[in-house]
């Protein structure tokens, strides 16, 4: 069973994500809305894959997974925006992240994320 | 302050391109087809902002649109508006959210108002993220706001002097009676390095055309 963080200031999204994430993949998903709560709720659950929306108040995606790796986690990055210019996906994929996707958020989407985390 | 023919084709070019990206993912969210106005690119004053939004229908006298707005900084400084009418807007939030309502319950109300948001962002950043990519730069986009306030207020509060340029589309669900209008504010101060931009964008069509 995975562990799943989805990061994003939008209740919207964070429903439209659960909405679309597929049963049959085994999984706990759990939720924060801002950089701060990413980090907290990311050291007490330890999650596999965080979800991280980019475009928040105050610091963005990018940042939440600079701390986190920082901080030494092994978490899977997978960033989803749909300001995708061309800076920012350079500073996503300069800091590793596993997958890039532009919202909206589709099942299908969410899929071809976690087919390359788990084949 | 007037751009050449070349600079205005340039801009609706570039804009078309944004705006095309935001119908696609308008279109995946409804799953329904977006047709596109072709952008109107105007360099006017609010007061004339108003009054050219009026005369197409933007706004209505009754002042019933939902708003969502980004601020911009960087290559360019200003405001992004994406503009439904109330109706509009609370069809829109059910058609995205459609199964999630279980999901919602009681907080369907917020849900609606939220929804709106977001779909404005995506609809904002994709269309400024694809400007910025055309043009090789980049555009700095703040969290989205939701306001009732009518966009002739909101833009009475800038200085009557000032210049903006007024990029002006509208997104229109095929199925459903929904039309979203873009409208992006730049402040005088960008004109210029816009006008820059544009010339070195017209410059690098030429010199690649074969």
């Amino acid at each position: 069973m995975k562990k799943i963080l989805v990061v994003d200031d939008s209740a919207t999204s964070r429903l439209l994500f659960r909405m679309h994430f597929p049963k049959e993949y085994p999984a706990t998903i759990e939720e924060a809305n801002s950089y701060d709560s990413a980090i907290a709720r990311a050291g007490e659950i330890r999650p596999d894959i965080i979800f991280l929306d980019y475009n928040m108040p105050g610091k963005n995606g990018i940042d939440v997974a600079r701390t986190l790796i920082g901080s030494g986690s092994s978490a899977k990055f997978i960033l989803f925006s749909a300001n995708l210019q061309q800076g920012v996906l350079d500073d996503a994929q300069a800091l590793g992240f596993t997958k890039i996707i532009e919202k909206p958020i589709t099942k299908e989407k969410i899929v071809s994320a976690l087919k390359v985390i788990t084949p | 302050m007037n751009l050449t023919e070349m600079q205005t084709d340039a801009l609706k070019e570039i804009m078309n391109i944004g705006v095309s990206k935001s119908a696609t993912q308008l279109s995946t969210l409804l799953i329904d087809e977006i047709r596109l106005e072709v952008p109107e690119v105007n360099i006017l004053t609010p007061a004339e902002v108003n009054n050219a939004l009026f005369i197409n229908n933007v706004l209505s006298a009754k002042g019933e649109e939902s708003i969502v707005y980004q601020e911009l900084t960087g290559m360019l400084a200003g405001r992004a508006y994406l503009i439904f009418r109330g109706e509009d807007s609370k069809f829109l939030s059910q058609a995205v959210l459609g199964n999630a309502f279980s999901h919602a319950g009681e907080k369907l109300q917020f849900y609606e108002q939220e929804a709106v948001m977001e779909i404005g962002n995506i609809i904002i950043s994709s269309c400024i993220a694809s400007i910025a990519n055309t043009l090789k730069d980049k555009i700095t986009l703040s969290t989205p706001v939701y306001t009732e306030d009518s966009l002739p207020q909101i833009l009475s509060k800038m200085a009557n002097d000032m210049v903006v340029l007024v990029v002006k589309t509208a997104l229109c669900a095929s199925k459903r009676d929904i039309t979203g209008t873009l409208v992006i504010v730049i402040t005088s101060d960008m004109v210029d390095s816009v006008i820059s931009k544009l010339s070195r964008f017209c410059d690098f069509k030429e010199k690649d055309a074969p």
